[in-house]
């Protein structure tokens, strides 16, 4: 059923962590990359890709208003489950800890954001290889409009669930009882008075809940297309504490990275250039007062690599490496050296991509930089 | 010249010819896909090799071109359609080797007008349609056969009168005294025509009297049907768009309006439902994706999702035009005739994995899956690899930490701290002396530095050089208290008092390949003599390497060392001392000549490891003095971060734990922070909210990337810190008393001498094994499947040999929590893995397919069990 090729990608790799103090001791590093393509047989643009928790199923979902659920045995990735989902395009699908069940959430242009449950089949029936089905657990019908980003909190917050649409609403439902998923209450709601596209979710298990939000509107008047909300225990509501006004072009999506223990948070933005910001808290230890949060906000990179509009980025598990997919086709990989500032790691970029003669791309390392004169002290 | 618009079109045969025309029309061959063609005026001298797209022709011989149309004819390749402003449509052919018989003709119109459009027909390519503006009442719309031979009616003759040439006559008229703004064949025979600003027609060739449909709307400009869906039509009127739908085509199904008015307007010929607009003055082609209007098909809705493909930045374009067979292909043109031939990508969604593995769609068919085969290493890789070399896991041995990261300089600090640290209060423990220091102490506050006042009571200590007899050189000040003797431990340095000791300490150090520390050292403890012969012997062994012998040289010129002032020893290696690499070598120098102890040039020395500058300094520094250099010391090292200056700060106290904050912003390595925090042994640290942050994220860190046996190592070491009871999860109570009847600590106790009768009977085994209640005696269930009482063995592997009897699990107590019947553990999965059903009689329940988790477990389990 699948077809798999091992395929080498070319890789454009240049540069460079400079391992010295001195600037002139560049090393040159390759991020070497296989590439193993699997056939998706999905029927039109798959808009979003997702890791469960430990890394080992997948689900994808597309245009053709399915979801795909994919689990990697032995290596492999072969889709268990494909079930439609939506009267509309899927834009995001998105696990849950596995702690609550095997759960998925999903959104789509059809205004409704679903909450699916795996079941697993009947054993016996065909000595073990039962088909796993997908369950609707709920429907999530506030939206009027397109819902275009969903995302589950982390896990110490316990089964929340945050959508975002374009017109301009986050809603954030609780699963009151976590063992009964068809039981969600919409618990906050508020208005960002701007079209929506996308939602990320901070996991610092030190910071009150937080979430930054971002706009595809297209009209730069509207301001800053950025903002980060918090949830205030002593409101008991969700408020806005920060304003992106450096980000005024149309936001694709934003993601926090994981925090890992820092004390500041990392927010990648795809906007027409890559934006990789440092949030830092101001509050101190002490100071422990149910006032919103105050930021000192860096914007610590800002690349235009991609040509014109960034569309995706993603972070790796620990936050070091970021992705980001663009206009020019490319997918960037982006590292900060020690000295926290981010450079281009590597380029994949697709050889195969609407090429209808070969299948098969190459291995073509080249090394396009030659480090810059001037630089040194 | 960029008055006049330059429109651009890929050629209807040849996937990579295309045309520009403007003022003259050029044909371009394209060699291959995503290139640029950038005309210079200064001088035409294109740089044709780095160039994929290479001119072929160019034509400027037509005056006052208005429409261009490229003959869909595969005999006779790259001929053109032009219409004149006048009316009059001229064939003309770009490529000179093609003869045709079509080059030359003309066709005119009667009263000359402006011509709009000039449209072939894709499929009957002899028809060729022109659209006019109004004129009296003369047709707007001709439908010209380029076949047809000439037509000699002498009446036509004076309509057609202004060419010489020989005359056609249109095969088709229509729409008299009407002006038609645009066209667009459906297929052979049916078209459909923008009309007198206010009509959108669909003809038949059949019949073209009349229209087989008419609407009235006024966006009649730029009527364009889907190449894929035939019945969806789009059209404009200054910044209107209109969408139809030929089945419903009463009105339009959605509508578009844009901030400025439409240039071009033109579907995506590939993709379904893709259709991009061109404004005035715009940089970008805006592509709207319409295949949603159907959805909520009552209400006309604007939903369109729409993105902007930008070719040239901000420089506003001229024209496009999707290339016909090509997916995503586009070619845009600027108004002074650059090209840009570029691929419309795909927003490509991508997420990685949890071991570094990047996964996106490329296209809707095939995901790639890219997994890192890099050499530079991510900390996440560096994790996992320390991981395997059991970094953290032993909680004995420290040494096997260092050992899993000594490739990693900057994290060895740390280790040796905490090394150290153990080393010195196990011996205080083992000497029982009366001064405890507490685990994790930095030498901050074992010299009690963090306190305000100078605590510390150092004496200073003369001490004479330990040279050949010949020389004598002045006695240098020394520092001792007892804390400073601790402290120079911390930093693995040993006095030089027991000389056993500390001939093996340096003795060491030189077999551990590092001469020069080794030298450096003996020579601050004043064993200068020593120090030369190190050098020297280790210039004179061969095994030493090559870039060795130079310490000959070196040995040599510190055996010149004098203490004049004004010698010229002292002023020569004052600057000769710069040249050499080794920090530890620069710093011998730099000791050497020093004056009146004053040895900031030892303590700059920053290459030089942090613990040897600490360890001078603590030998060498008046207290007063040793307190500021160490705090600032401290200062910077928390600052940057530096695992170095771990030993200073410790981990006892805030600053420590500062430090650790800071090197895990820099570096995001949480799992150092999370192991050394506990190998150091600094319970009171546990509270801390940074801390049980770094130890949290980490043990999800393991439990992501499924190491959970590593993780319950983890968590083991961490509970020897913590001292906590860990409450028991589950247990089995007996059907009579409701006591637990496993022999837990707390029965153990209370029981511990029935069940010790109770075990003696089975013999020597000694594994606890009961079949009754150990409070009330009663006896356990019997085991569904064998009828035996729980508690004995289940006979499984019996018979197979010893190896087996060593299988406890075999005899576990499971049960279906459905309807509670069970039995031994392996007998149940020898029923199950061939029954649905619960084994007992009458049960019904379908234990089996109940356990969501039994098939998943299976295979793993199975394994398991062979393993053990």
């Amino acid at each position: 059923m699948l077809l798999s090729i091992t395929v080498l990608f070319r890789i454009l790799s240049w540069l460079k962590t400079s391992l010295f103090l001195q600037d002139k001791y560049w090393c040159h590093f390759y991020i070497m990359f296989v590439a193993k393509s699997i056939s998706s047989e999905h029927k039109d643009i798959i808009h979003d890709v997702s890791f469960d928790y430990h890394g080992t199923r997948m689900a994808t979902c597309s245009s053709d208003h399915t979801v795909k659920v994919w689990d990697l045995e032995k290596g492999e990735w072969h889709c268990t489950a494909s079930w439609k989902t939506h009267s509309g395009s899927v834009w995001r699908v998105t696990w849950a800890h596995p702690d609550f069940g095997q759960v998925l959430a999903t959104c789509s242009f059809d205004r409704t954001a679903a909450v699916w449950e795996e079941l697993s089949g009947d054993v016996g029936t065909k000595g073990g290889s039962s088909s796993n089905t997908w369950i609707k657990r709920t429907s999530l019908v506030d939206s009027r409009t397109s819902v275009t980003d969903v995302g589950f909190a982390p896990k110490h917050l316990g089964l929340q669930l945050a959508t975002c649409s374009e017109d301009g609403i986050v809603r954030i439902y609780e699963a009151v009882d976590v063992m009964n998923l068809s039981n969600w209450q919409l618990q906050y709601e508020f208005n960002c008075n701007f079209k929506l596209s996308c939602l990320s979710w901070n996991t610092s298990r030190m910071h009150p809940p937080m979430i930054a939000v971002g706009s595809d509107e297209p009209s730069p008047a509207a301001g800053g297309k950025v903002q980060i909300y918090e949830y205030s225990e002593t409101n008991r509501k969700w408020q806005k504490v920060e304003i992106i006004y450096t980000v005024t072009d149309p936001v694709h999506d934003v993601r926090f990275a994981p925090n890992m223990g820092r004390s500041y948070h990392l927010l990648a933005i795809a906007s027409n250039d890559l934006v990789i910001l440092t949030l830092k808290n101001l509050r101190k230890e002490g100071g422990n007062a149910g006032g919103p949060s105050r930021f000192e906000i860096r914007q610590t990179g800002s690349f235009d690599d991609h040509q014109s509009v960034v569309w995706r980025v993603s972070w790796n598990i620990t936050g070091t490496i970021l992705a980001s997919s663009g206009d020019d086709g490319a997918v960037r990989l982006w590292k900060a050296n020690y000295l926290d500032s981010w450079k281009c790691i590597a380029v994949l970029q697709s050889e195969t991509y609407a090429s209808d003669i070969e299948k098969t791309a190459f291995l073509a390392p080249s090394i396009a930089s030659t480090p810059t004169p001037g630089s040194y002290r | 010249m960029s008055t006049i618009k330059v429109d651009v079109q890929w050629s209807p045969v040849d996937d990579d010819i295309f045309t520009t025309y403007g003022a003259a029309i050029c044909l371009y061959k394209a060699k291959e896909k995503n290139g640029t063609y950038e005309v210079f005026y200064q001088d035409s001298r294109t740089n044709y090799e780095n160039t994929k797209i290479i001119q072929l022709a160019t034509n400027s011989e037509l005056q006052f071109m208005k429409c261009v149309a490229w003959c869909p004819r595969r005999d006779s390749k790259n001929i053109f359609a032009v219409a004149q402003t006048s009316g009059r449509i001229s064939f003309i052919g770009l490529d000179h080797n093609v003869m045709d018989d079509l080059i030359g003709k003309e066709f005119n119109v009667r009263y000359s007008r402006q011509c709009n459009y000039l449209a072939w027909n894709p499929v009957e390519t002899h028809l060729l349609a022109q659209g006019l503006e109004r004129g009296r009442s003369e047709p707007c719309v001709l439908i010209w056969d380029i076949n047809s031979s000439n037509n000699n009616e002498v009446g036509e003759r004076s309509r057609y009168s202004f060419s010489e040439g020989p005359i056609t006559k249109p095969a088709h008229e229509l729409g008299s005294g009407e002006a038609s703004a645009s066209f667009a064949w459906s297929d052979s025979k049916t078209f459909l025509v923008g009309m007198a600003n206010k009509h959108i027609r669909l003809y038949d060739l059949r019949d073209t009297n009349k229209p087989h449909m008419n609407v009235q709307h006024r966006c009649v400009a730029g009527i364009c049907i889907e190449p894929t869906q035939k019945q969806r039509i789009a059209s404009f009127h200054e910044n209107h768009i209109a969408i139809w739908d030929l089945r419903s085509f009463d009105r339009p199904i959605n509508t578009i309006t844009e901030s400025k008015n439409v240039v071009k307007l033109s579907w995506c010929p590939i993709k379904n439902g893709i259709l991009s607009v061109l404004t005035k003055e715009s940089p970008f082609v805006k592509l709207h994706d319409i295949r949603h209007s159907v959805f909520g098909s009552d209400e006309l809705e604007q939903a369109s999702v729409e993105r902007n493909v930008q070719p040239f930045g901000k420089s506003n374009l001229s024209s496009f035009c999707w290339h016909p067979r090509h997916e995503n292909r586009l070619l845009a043109v600027l108004p002074n005739g650059n090209l840009r031939d570029m691929t419309v990508y795909e927003r490509i969604p991508m997420e990685w994995s949890t071991n570094l593995e990047l996964t996106m769609p490329f296209t809707k068919e095939i995901i790639h899956h890219f997994e890192e085969k890099g050499t530079e290493k991510d900390i996440s890789t560096v994790m996992r690899k320390r991981l395997s070399q059991n970094y953290g896991l032993n909680a004995h041995s420290i040494e096997s930490n260092m050992k899993a990261v000594k490739d990693e300089p900057t994290l060895l600090g740390l280790w040796r701290w905490i090394l150290n640290v153990k080393v010195l209060t196990d011996a205080q423990v083992a000497s029982s002396c009366k001064y405890h220091i507490p685990p994790a102490t930095g030498i901050i506050s074992l010299l009690h530095m963090d306190k305000e006042e100078v605590l510390l009571n150092s004496e200073p200590v003369g001490v004479h050089w330990k040279a050949s007899e010949s020389v004598k050189y002045s006695k240098r000040t020394h520092y001792r208290s007892n804390e400073r003797i601790m402290a120079l431990q911390l930093c693995g340095w040993v006095p030089d008092h027991p000389k056993e000791d500390f001939d093996g300490f340096i003795e060491s150090l030189v077999r551990g390949g590092n001469p020069e520390r080794a030298s450096a050292i003996a020579l601050f403890y004043l064993h200068i003599k020593r120090a030369l012969d190190i050098l020297s012997k280790c210039a004179m062994s061969s095994d030493q390497g090559e870039g060795k012998p130079s310490l000959q040289a070196v040995a040599m010129a510190l055996s010149g060392f004098t203490e004049d002032p004004n010698a010229l020893w002292r002023r020569t290696c004052g600057t000769l001392r710069y040249q050499l690499e080794n920090p530890y070598l620069r710093a011998m120098f730099a000791f050497l000549a020093c004056e009146e102890d004053n040895y900031e040039d030892v303590l700059n020395e920053e290459v030089m490891s942090v613990e040897d500058r600490i360890a001078f300094a603590l030998i060498y520094l008046p207290d007063a003095k040793l307190k500021t250099y160490l705090c600032k010391l401290s200062d910077e090292l928390t600052k940057t971060g530096d695992l170095d200056g771990i030993v200073l700060t410790g981990l006892l106290h805030n600053k420590g734990i500062e430090l650790l904050g800071n090197f895990v912003d820099r570096t995001a390595d949480v799992q150092t922070a999370a192991i050394a925090v506990i190998f150091s042994k600094s319970s009171n640290l546990l509270n801390d909210v940074r801390v049980t942050e770094w130890i949290d994220v980490y043990r999800d860190l393991l439990d992501r990337w499924r190491f959970w046996f590593q993780r319950a190592q983890f968590d083991n070491i961490r509970q020897t810190l913590i001292q906590e009871r860990v409450p028991p999860q589950v247990h089995v109570a007996c059907n009579f008393c409701g006591k637990s009847i496993s022999p837990n600590l707390s029965v153990m106790n209370r029981l511990s001498i029935k069940i010790q009768t109770v075990f003696s009977s089975r013999g020597p085994t000694v594994r606890p094994k009961i079949t009754c209640c150990p409070s009330c005696r009663k006896a356990l269930p019997r085991c569904a499947v064998c009828l035996a009482h729980m508690g004995t063995s289940s006979a499984i592997g019996l018979e197979s040999g010893s190896k087996a009897k060593l299988v406890p699990f075999q005899e576990w107590f499971s049960w279906c929590m459905t309807c509670r019947h069970g039995g031994h553990a392996g007998h149940l999965r020898e029923w199950f893995s061939q029954h649905g059903e619960c084994p007992v009689t009458g049960c019904v329940c379908k234990c089996a397919s109940l356990d969501s988790v039994n098939r998943l477990k299976a295979q793993p389990l199975n394994k398991g069990i062979d393993a053990i």
